[in-house]
């Protein structure tokens, strides 16, 4: 985990009362790793949205008397084997990771928060059976149990898309769930019961604005670990088929040229890297920003 | 949980779409062949009952036949299984030894260079692909450097020397991004626990600070620690499909792979049984090892 100041600081060290949005803030700015997270977050999505106009070359189209070429002014980091510039296959590949993070992510999100919601609310059987549901996509390791999906629905981005929002689908509905739990029985909401609101209302109008602040953290985390687990599909030859350009798939077209180009699999690797490592750092930031503990101080 | 694992399995094959017996056979099949598959599939039968006599099968070790390979799926898995198991356990003590030496170093010495530079290392490795780690090894140790062999298997009782420098870097890149989630999890219990009453009495009752650490923070610093181990397990696997596949071992994980890209659902579908199988029995150790870190959850 990454050392916050909030943390150093011995506890009741400062007692002034700030405001909540104003210590957010102030805890997420303080530190240079998390704003350097930041940076490179929005440098990934404004790549992804302008890339073709800031990318030198066509992704695509093969040229093959410029095959293989090590870097230079032309190439900043040389060309694969079908003569395609690397850099411009990684600024197309960045629009694949933006989409996969985003997609899976909410689709993950949106249907694991439901079905927690759901079962937390609800209770009784509607929460066992959903809840060993989870328990059951989560007995496997989430990278086999992906594959074994994608490899069933068969090949097309979309499907990849569904397989990993299956594997991180569980998390959420696990972590909803519990938040409800606890969250259901303070006296608003039995307020909100006696008042006579509705199931519906009730859900989506007192409980979700309170459980959503410490599932947003696995959001962000999760945005790096899809990107990962996206590549590592493609890496496998399952995921999104060629000649699309993804990170994964160029770090396993390259392995084959190791001895002539170690760029080729080096480059898409450090993106890959760079990427989640921003999407942890920030996770780790906004845990320390908003961890109750700390409410009120620093 | 055994039994769940079994059932998402099974439902892998129910959600191919359409018709698995033609997605097997090709377009170009004739009726009659495809009714003879179906039926040697059971896929005739209603679900509940293909699940029966799936699971009938498996109990007695039959796993149905691989249509791409024609071979027992059983046999192949059985041929492929030890060396799996032998490299993913490796890894796992590797893995949870080193993790918990460098989490409880980088809680003791906190805010010092090393706590620092573990802490670096620990937020770098869990974003770096293991494939990737696999790749820039052989790049520089087998084929730069010359030092290491950069592929292959060769089982420790034919050639214990080959058989070590050939999981070097197998064994390096699976572990380096499980240390890394290790050392993060046991730090930050550390901290937890070296914060608590108990170790302030320790303390002020003049112990030493080595027994203080070692004998009263670290005991329980570890509980939720060995949670993580049946997970690291989990993640290890993950981990060991890939490194089979770029360093070329036959493994389990290898046959799953080339399984999957040929498209034998069998094997997949009995591949994900025994990865998952082995994940839960291992939780169920974890589960008894709770019982011996800490008393207090002794079961009866």
């Amino acid at each position: 985990m990454v050392e916050t100041s909030a943390t150093r600081k011995p506890a009741g060290a400062s007692q002034a009362y700030i405001s909540e949005s104003r210590r957010f803030l102030r805890v997420m700015f303080s530190r240079w790793l998390v704003v350097f997270g930041m940076v490179i977050i929005i440098l990934l999505i404004l790549v992804a949205i302008f890339a073709p106009w800031i990318s030198p070359y066509d992704p695509y189209k093969v040229n093959l008397p410029e095959s293989m070429q090590q870097p230079s002014w032309n190439h900043l980091f040389g060309t694969d084997e079908m003569g395609r510039d690397v850099l411009t296959r990684i600024i197309y590949g960045s629009r694949i990771a933006v989409l996969v993070g985003f997609v899976v992510v909410t689709l993950a999100g949106a249907v694991g928060m439901l079905l927690g919601l759901l079962a937390g609310y609800f209770g009784g059987w509607t929460e066992t059976i959903i809840m060993r549901f989870m328990d059951a996509l989560m007995s496997l390791p989430p990278l086999i149990l992906m594959l074994a999906i994608a490899v069933m629905l068969g090949a097309g981005m979309s499907k990849v898309f569904i397989a990993l929002a299956v594997g991180f689908m569980p998390t959420y509905c696990r972590l909803m769930c519990g938040e409800v739990l606890s969250t259901k029985e303070n006296d608003y909401i039995m307020a909100a019961n006696v008042l006579g609101s509705s199931h519906l209302r009730i859900m989506f109008r007192h409980l979700v604005p309170n459980v959503f602040p410490p599932l947003f953290v696995n959001v962000t985390l999760d945005l790096g670990f899809a990107i990962l687990a996206e590549a590592s599909l493609s890496f496998l030859g399952i995921g999104i088929n060629p000649p699309t350009a993804t990170w994964g798939a160029m770090i396993n077209g390259g392995q084959h040229y190791l001895l002539t180009n170690p760029l080729l699999s080096i480059i898409p690797g450090m993106a890959i890297i760079l990427v989640v490592l921003a999407f942890n750092l920030v996770g780790d930031g906004l845990r320390d920003a908003l961890d109750p503990r700390l409410r009120g101080r620093i | 949980m055994i039994f769940l694992v079994t059932i998402i399995s099974f439902l892998l094959l129910q959600i191919v779409p359409g018709d698995p017996v033609i997605q097997i056979l090709g377009a170009k099949a004739t009726p009659a062949q495809q009714e003879i598959l179906r039926h040697e599939l059971g896929l005739d039968k209603p679900v509940i009952m293909q699940y029966l006599n799936w699971i009938g099968g498996i109990a007695h070790g039959d796993f149905g036949k691989s249509i791409i390979y024609h071979e027992d799926v059983g046999r192949l898995l059985r041929d492929r299984f030890p060396i799996t198991a032998y490299l993913s356990i490796l890894a796992l003590i590797i893995s949870t030894s080193l993790g918990i030496f460098a989490g409880v170093i980088s809680a003791v010495k906190r805010g010092s260079l090393i706590d620092s530079f573990i802490s670096l290392f620990a937020n770098t490795a869990v974003a770096i692909p293991t494939f990737w780690l696999g790749i820039v090894g052989i790049y520089v140790f087998g084929l730069k450097l010359g030092w290491l062999p950069i592929e292959g298997w060769t089982s420790p009782f034919t050639d214990f020397v080959k058989s070590i420098r050939q999981m070097i870097m197998p064994l390096f890149a699976m572990t380096i991004p499980n240390i890394a989630v290790i050392v993060r999890q046991t730090r930050s219990s550390m901290l937890e626990t070296i914060r608590q009453d108990y170790v302030r009495t320790a303390k002020s009752k003049g112990l030493r600070q080595r027994i203080v650490l070692y004998k009263h923070a670290l005991r329980n610093a570890l509980i939720p620690v060995v949670t993580l181990v049946g997970m690291a397990l989990a993640f290890l696997l993950a981990g060991e499909v890939l490194v089979e596949t770029v360093f070329n071992i036959p493994g389990i994980g290898r046959l799953l792979i080339r399984a999957a890209l040929d498209k034998d659902y069998l094997i997949v579908q009995a591949g994900v049984l025994v990865i998952g199988t082995a994940v839960c029995l291992a939780n169920l150790l974890v589960d008894i090892a709770y019982g011996w870190i800490d008393p207090r959850i002794r079961y009866k």
